[in-house]
This record gives C-alpha cells, structure tokens and sequence, in this order.
C-alpha cells in the first residue's frame, strides 16, 4: 500500500503574518498514526499516518472505494455510529488520543467538524439548518443567533442568495447551495478543524471554483481536510496531499 | 454555558430513562398477560378438558364442541378467505398495474376494510343471512363473515409476496400460452403461495379469536353438537364461550372453566401466529439466497 | 422455471384468470358499496323521526320511540378518549426504545413480544379485565362513589392496553422510515444521540406518529367486546353537574356495546328500532371514517413536503 505524503514545491499560500507563524512553528493540529479500519473481515485500509498542520489544508486523493469517506468518519468517530467498523491505531488531537473511550465524543464532533459526500439538510427552514447545531450546543440570545447566521452563512458564501428567503424551506436550494448550506451548518458551530468530503463533485466548474475560493478564504482559520477525486483541484488547494 | 450543560444532560439521561421505562412496561405488560392466561389456565388443561363436553352450563366437563366449533369456522374461514384474496391479489398486482389510481383505490378499499369494527360484519351478517336468508344462526354464514373481515390480511400478504418477487418471473410465465386453470396452478399458486399462507394463517389466527362478528350469526352457548345442514345449524365456539362465562363470573367453577378456555384459545391462536411467522421469516430468509 | 424465463413475452389479453379476478373484485366492490348504502337507507328512517335529535337527544327509550344517541356517542368518544389518555404516553416512548435505542439484533424482538399483545382476542381482554381490572378500579374509587367497578374508565384502561401495540408498532414504523443520513449529520454536529432523537428524528415522523396515535383510536372507537363487559351498559348516561370524573367513573353505554348488545335481535322486527340501531352503526362508520381520512390527509400532506425532499435530492444523481 503507497502511503505517501507529497510536500508541493509550490505550496499557495494564504498571505498572513498570523498564518506564517503558525506553520513555522507550531505543532500538528491532527497527528494519525498507524491507522487501520476494517469492516469485521473485510480491511479497508491499514497503518495511515499523516499529520494536520494549523491553517492549512490537506487533500486526500484515491480511487473510490477506497476508503476516503470512512478514513474521515474516523476522525471524528462518527465511524462508531457504525456497529461492525473495528479502528486501531492513534488519533491524537489536542494532546489527547481521541480513539481512547473516555474522550467526550459529541464535543469532539463539534470541534472537528464534518460536510458529507451528498449533501443532508433537515427538512425546515434554511436559518433552522443553519443553526440547527449551534443552538443547542450553547445558549444564544437571538441577537448572537442573527449574527451568527449571517457570518455563518457569509462564510459559506451564501448568504447573498438566501439572505432574502431565509425562512424558506432548504430542500428548494439547488444541490450546490445544498451543499453550502451544510458548510455553513458546520462553520456555525465554530469547530477547529473541517472535514470536506468532494464539496465539488456535483457540482458545474464555475460553482466549483466558487467553492475552491471559499476554501482558499476558510484556511486562513481553519484546519482543512479536503477528500477529492479531483488531482488539478487538490494542486491548486492543498499544503499537502495524502494519496491513498 | 452550565445552562446549556445542565439542559444537554437532562436531555441525554432523562430521555432514554423514559424510553426505558416505558419500553420495560409494555414488555412486562404482555409477560403479566400471559402469565396469568397461563397460570389460571393450566389446571383445567388435561385431556378430559378438551374431549368431555361441557355441563352444568359450562361449570363442569370440558370444551369438546368448542373446540370443534371453532375448528370448524376456521375451516369456513379459510375457505371463504382464499378465493377472494386470491382474485384481490391476481387483480391488484396484474391488472391494475398499469393504473395507479384504480391501485389506490384498491389498497384504500383494503385498508378501509381492514379497519371496519368487527362488530359491522357482525351486524351486517346477521341482517344478510340470519334475517334475510332466514339461515338463522349458522356455520356457514359465521365462516363467510370472517373470512371477509380477514379478506384485507391475506390479500395484503399475498400481494406484497408477489410484487417482492423478480418482476419478469411472472411475465415470463406468462407468454406459454397455458389455459386458465394452468396458468393459476402453474404461475400464481407456485409464486404466491408463501405469502397467501402466512397471511392466511395471521388472518386464521385473528378470525378464531373474533367474538363480536358470530354474534348474532353463529355461535350459541350451549345445545350444538356437528352443525348437520345450513340453515340453523349453530355452532359453539372458544371465544363465544368466554364471554358467555365472563358475564357470569361469579361460580369459581366456571370461572375456572373460563380461564382453561382462554388458555385453549390462546395456544392456537399463537400456534397460528407462529406458523405465519416462521413461513414469512423463511421467505424473508429464501429471497436473500 | 428456466423455460418460464426463456419464453417470449406475448400478449396476454385473453387471460381468463385475470378477467374473472377483476369481475370478482369488481362484484366485492359493489357488495361493500352496497352494504354502506343499506346502512345509509335503513338509518334514514330515524333521522326523519328524530332529526338532529338523535345526535343531540340523550333519551333512548324504544317503546316510546325515543332515540337519542348522545350518550353512546359520547361513552364511544370517552372511553377512546381515556384509551389514548393512558397508551400514547407509554406508546410512543416505548416506540423510541424500539426503534432507535434498542441494538438491531434485539429490536425484531421487543417488537415481536409487544405485538403478541396484539395477537391476544378482543374477549380474553375483557375476561381479564371482569375478573380483574374491575375489581382494581372498585378498590380504588370506592371510597368515593363508585357502585361497582363497571365504568367508561375501567373499558377505557382496558382499552389503553389493547391499542398500546397497535400505536407502538406504527410510530416505531414512523421512526424507522426517517433516513439514517438525517441522523448521522445530526451527530456530525455534536449533538448527543438523544438530542438527535428529540431534534431530529421524532419531528421527521410526527407526521407517521400521529398517524400511528389516530389509527389507535379508531381500533379503540370500533372494539366491541371487551368494553361491553365491563363498560356497565347504561343507556342515558351524561356527564352532569357532578362533573367529568364522575361521569367516567360511572356505567356507560357505547355505540358498540349498544350494537352487540341482546337489543340488535329485537329491534329486527320493528322498522324504526332497526333504523335506530343502523343509526348507530352508520355514526360509528362516520367516526371510523374521520380517522381514516385524517391519516390519509396526513399521508399525502407529508409526502407533499417529502416530495420535494426527494425531487431535489435526485437532481444530484442526474
Ligand atoms: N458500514 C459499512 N459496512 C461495511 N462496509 C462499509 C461500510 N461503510 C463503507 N464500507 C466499505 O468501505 C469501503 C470504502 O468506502 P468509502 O465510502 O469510504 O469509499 P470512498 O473512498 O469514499 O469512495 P468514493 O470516492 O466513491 O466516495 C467501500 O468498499 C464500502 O463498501
Ligand atoms: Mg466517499
């Protein structure tokens, strides 16, 4: 199994003195060791390590099938809301092994945030979507709710097409602001790390280079992991590119 | 923050305590059930229970004609049930395939069947064959009434046996050029027939229980041995039994005599259960292989 | 089997079997359509004698050709009523522990046993609940003013325990048809699994659960002979001053303890006590088929919104 980290030559670079310093000397958000996950007999992939540094971003690129969508289930543990799955090997997040049982699971899903493959809204409104998680993960007055809806969804870059249809149901949303809507769920409650699994893979190329700016802005303050099946959008993106 | 802490627990722990709770109780309801059927029933279970007739208006002697009785609705039942469930489920799933709103209407005309109060078919069978007919109380009329009350079980069944199968196995069947009594022998009997017998037997198993529908049309308390005709040829049943003995509870012998009955219907009603069960687990089993 | 494969597809037109399975389903359609006519036609009588008073009138006196059914309508109503009142609050959460906090392994079971409940005859119930219930709740309320232990309260607990599966099985269908992605992307959030349930999952099948809650109710509306045995089958009960409580504690009569009640053979003979008793039924069809249309505005409303949750979901596989 090829388990290789490419180091670009030409990594682009988000221009600021905070980020610079950060990259320089600071520690991995995410180290991965010798990570294996199989389902009961069935292996799907074996001793993965990688590392995340602080705003920046890393592609994961392979076949499908592979394994992308289930290697950042593992990084949340959302993977053990599926029974069969058996995960070995060390996850160490803020100093700790998240993989250990005693580490509070529904905290750790909101500091590493996730967008799935196929967009999932919940059928209410869109400001509902929204704040679906950051509502209930602390208590805001509806005033720290407006604003956070519109910086939520101004990040995702949506607010300019919804901001007048707010209180309409989201499954009118085309399948790309679907999708957006789902990153701005995430953004909302304010998680350090991104999981994005192929944001642009249904998704027409202007729309998708829409998406590749908003990245590019969102790395300045987050941790990004991006899966891609898309080898030009993972050189025009990423730090670093782990291929599977 | 703690607010938001304090709400999160509450919901985290207070929620599957309730679910627990009261998940715990509909379980332990059915165990107390069927504990007491059993308990109160089992001493009155010996052979002489169920082959002696029963004396002193039920306090004494066994079930014999009950048993018989019933044996011979779910008889009638069966026979009532099968062609008409047959024809519902030949219609439903080959002629009206090509219209969704007739299909509604069928499925709709099932469900609204299904959910008719017992006691209508009671009522409506007594106006039909013991008035109107002048049968009086008769088997017969008992058999046709259940078997159209548990019409909507089997035909439901069937149907949904026959559309889980592989759309073109009855197609294909049907290009032979077979005659009538050979396409039913050789296409939907051989298909179907799992389906018709698991929700024949559900349907069995809730008919032999049904008191309110042989009312009035077939079922007597007592003075009915082999019914010989069909004109007032009454017979006695298990539940007609029951709740003949239920109105006068008060003799601990009959009540006795109650409870081994209640036990007697019980058994066969969940030996009937059993069997569907077991046919549709094997067919759930067969369609993976 | 291998040459039913291999045979060319023909047209099938002259397939006797089909043709008479639709003439006899035809004939049954007809049949049933009919039998709602007659009960329609024989009711009309009464409604001619009596007018909106058979609806409103609470006197049921047949000698004197007195027909009033508010108080069969009104025990039918209280004792479902009672019936929903003890079983939704057992059966929904019971329906949570089913579907969503039971391991897969073990749900087919739980849910098997509590549809056992549902198995056991209607008359079994009502002996348990005579030989039972009755004194249970005489022991209770005696010291009050109770006079025996047949009421609409005893009929309505012992009804409660009869739809509790039917209301169980039907919400954990509801709860077990809400997509699993909903789910995950609740708990990919952070939301704990219980906050999924609450925020996710029940809102996505209130619509089934209400359904499941109405259907109940209609099983509890048309149930015969376990209330008959214990219901007390007084006519011209109402509730009065002494207020609601006292009025459930006390004999009653419903629609279907009237109908299966020993009157139905007297009443043949006499064309209006007939139309009377057909009254009867044809209410109880009417609140039988008030719940069936109700589920049926819910089913259509909901896949309404669900359809557009579907249509927009399938332009990201086109
Ligand atoms: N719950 C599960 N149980 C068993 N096998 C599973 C489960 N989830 C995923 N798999 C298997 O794991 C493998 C990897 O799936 P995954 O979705 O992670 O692939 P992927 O790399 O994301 O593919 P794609 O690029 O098509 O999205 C697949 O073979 C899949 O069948
Ligand atoms: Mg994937």
């Amino acid at each position: 199994m090829e388990n290789i980290i490419d180091i670009l030559p030409a990594p682009r670079k988000c221009m600021t003195e905070l980020r610079k310093e950060k990259l320089n000397g600071s520690t991995p958000m995410l180290e991965v060791n010798e990570l294996s996950v199989s389902f009961e007999e069935n292996i799907i992939f074996e001793g993965l390590s990688f590392h995340l540094k602080p705003a920046s971003m890393l592609g994961i690129l392979g076949p499908s099938g592979r394994g992308k969508s289930t290697l950042l289930r593992c990084l949340n543990r959302l993977i053990d809301l599926s029974p069969n799955a058996k995960v070995t090997g060390s996850i160490r997040f803020r100093g700790k092994n998240i993989l250990e049982s005693k580490v509070d699971l529904d905290r750790l899903r909101s500091e590493i945030g996730i967008v799935f493959q196929q967009p999932v809204v919940f059928p209410t409104t869109i400001a509902k979507n929204v704040l679906f998680g950051a509502k209930r993960l602390q208590r805001l007055s509806r005033h720290e709710q407006a604003r956070l809806l519109e910086s939520a969804l101004r990040d995702a870059a949506l607010w300019d097409q919804v901001k007048d249809r707010l209180h309409e149901s989201a499954n009118r949303l085309s399948v790309g602001q679907q999708q957006r809507l789902c990153l701005a769920r995430t953004l909302a409650t304010q998680p350090d790390i991104i999981l994005l699994d192929e944001p642009t893979s249904a998704l027409d190329k202007k729309t998708a280079r829409e998406i590749e700016q908003l990245l590019l802005r969102l790395k300045c303050r987050y941790g990004i992991i991006l899966v891609t099946h898309d080898e030009e959008q993972a050189r025009r993106l990423c730090d670093e590119i782990l291929r599977i | 923050m703690t607010y938001t802490r304090t709400f999160r627990n509450l919901v985290k722990y207070g929620v599957p305590a309730v679910c627990w709770a009261a998940g715990l109780i509909a379980v332990l309801l059915i165990l107390a059930l069927l504990s007491v059927i059993f308990l109160k029933g089992y001493h009155s279970l010996e052979p002489g229970f169920v082959l002696e007739e029963s004396r002193e208006a039920g306090a004494s002697g066994g079930i014999r004609y009950q048993i018989i009785g019933t044996l011979i609705l779910v008889l009638t039942t069966a026979a009532a049930a099968i062609p008409v469930s047959l024809a519902i489920g030949i219609t439903r799933v080959s002629v009206l395939k090509h219209s969704s709103l007739l299909r509604h209407v069928v499925d709709g005309g099932l469900q609204m069947l299904n959910s008719m109060p017992s006691i209508l078919f009671g009522v409506l069978g007594f106006m039909l064959f013991t008035q109107h007919f002048g049968w009086g109380k008769s088997w017969l009329a008992g058999g046709i009434i259940l078997g159209l009350m548990i019409v909507p079980i089997v035909s439901l069944a069937f149907v949904n046996h026959l559309l889980s199968l592989p759309p073109n196995r009855l197609e294909a069947a049907y290009g032979l050029g077979l005659s009538p009594q050979q396409v039913l022998v050789s296409v939907w009997l051989p298909h179907g027939w799992p389906g018709l017998v698991s929700g024949l037997f559900l349907g069995l198993a809730r008919a032999m229980g049904e008191t309110a529908p042989i009312l009035f049309v077939a079922a007597v308390f007592s003075g009915a041995g082999m019914p010989l005709g069909i004109t007032d040829s009454p017979v006695l049943a298990l539940p007609y039994h029951i709740f003949v003995m239920a109105q006068d509870s008060f003799d601990s012998r009959a009540q006795a005599n109650a409870w081994g009955t209640a036990l007697v219907l019980v058994m066969l009603v969940l030996a009937f259960n059993g069997v569907a069960y077991t046919l549709r687990m094997k067919l759930h089993y067969g369609e993976h292989h | 089997m291998k040459n039913f494969a291999a045979a060319p597809l023909q047209s099938c037109k002259k397939n006797w079997v089909r043709l008479i399975s639709a003439v006899a389903v035809i004939v049954l359609a007809t049949l049933a359509l009919l039998a709602l006519i007659y009960v329609i036609g024989e009711s009309a009588p009464v409604f001619k004698h009596a007018g909106i008073n058979f609806f409103l009138g609470h006197e049921w006196y047949y000698r004197d050709s007195l027909f009033g059914a508010l108080p069969m309508i009104y025990g039918s109503l209280a004792v479902s009523l009672v019936a929903l009142t003890v079983a939704v609050p057992i059966a929904i959460p019971a329906s949570i522990w089913t579907a969503e906090l039971l391991p897969v392994r073990w749900r087919s079971l739980a849910k098997g046993v509590i549809e056992l409940l549902a198995g056991i005859p209607s008359v079994i119930y009502g002996l348990i609940a005579v030989i039972y219930l009755r004194e249970w709740v005489y022991d209770l309320f005696s010291p009050w003013f109770l006079t025996s232990g047949d009421s609409l309260l005893t009929a309505g607990l012992i009804l409660a325990v009869m739809i509790l599966p039917t209301i169980t099985t039907l919400a954990d269908d509801a709860l077990c048809s809400v997509p699993e992605q909903q789910r995950m992307a609740a708990r990919g959030l952070g939301l704990n699994s219980m906050e999924t349930i609450l925020y996710v999952s029940l809102p996505q099948a209130a619509p089934g659960i209400f359904s499941a809650v109405v259907l109940g109710f209609g099983r509890a509306v048309g149930e015969t002979i376990a209330v008959f045995l214990v219901v007390g089958r007084m006519d011209g009960q109402l509730p009065n001053s002494t207020g609601l409580l006292h009025s459930l504690l006390g004999t009653g009569q419903t629609l279907t303890s009237k109908l299966g009640g020993a009157e139905l053979f007297l009443a043949y003979g006499d064309k209006l006590h007939w139309s009377a008793m057909m009254g009867l039924a044809l209410v109880l069809l009417m609140l039988i088929g008030f719940s069936l249309i109700t589920v049926t505005v819910t089913r259509f409303a909901s896949a309404f919104v669900h359809h557009r949750f579907v249509a927009t979901n399938g332009r990201l596989s086109a």
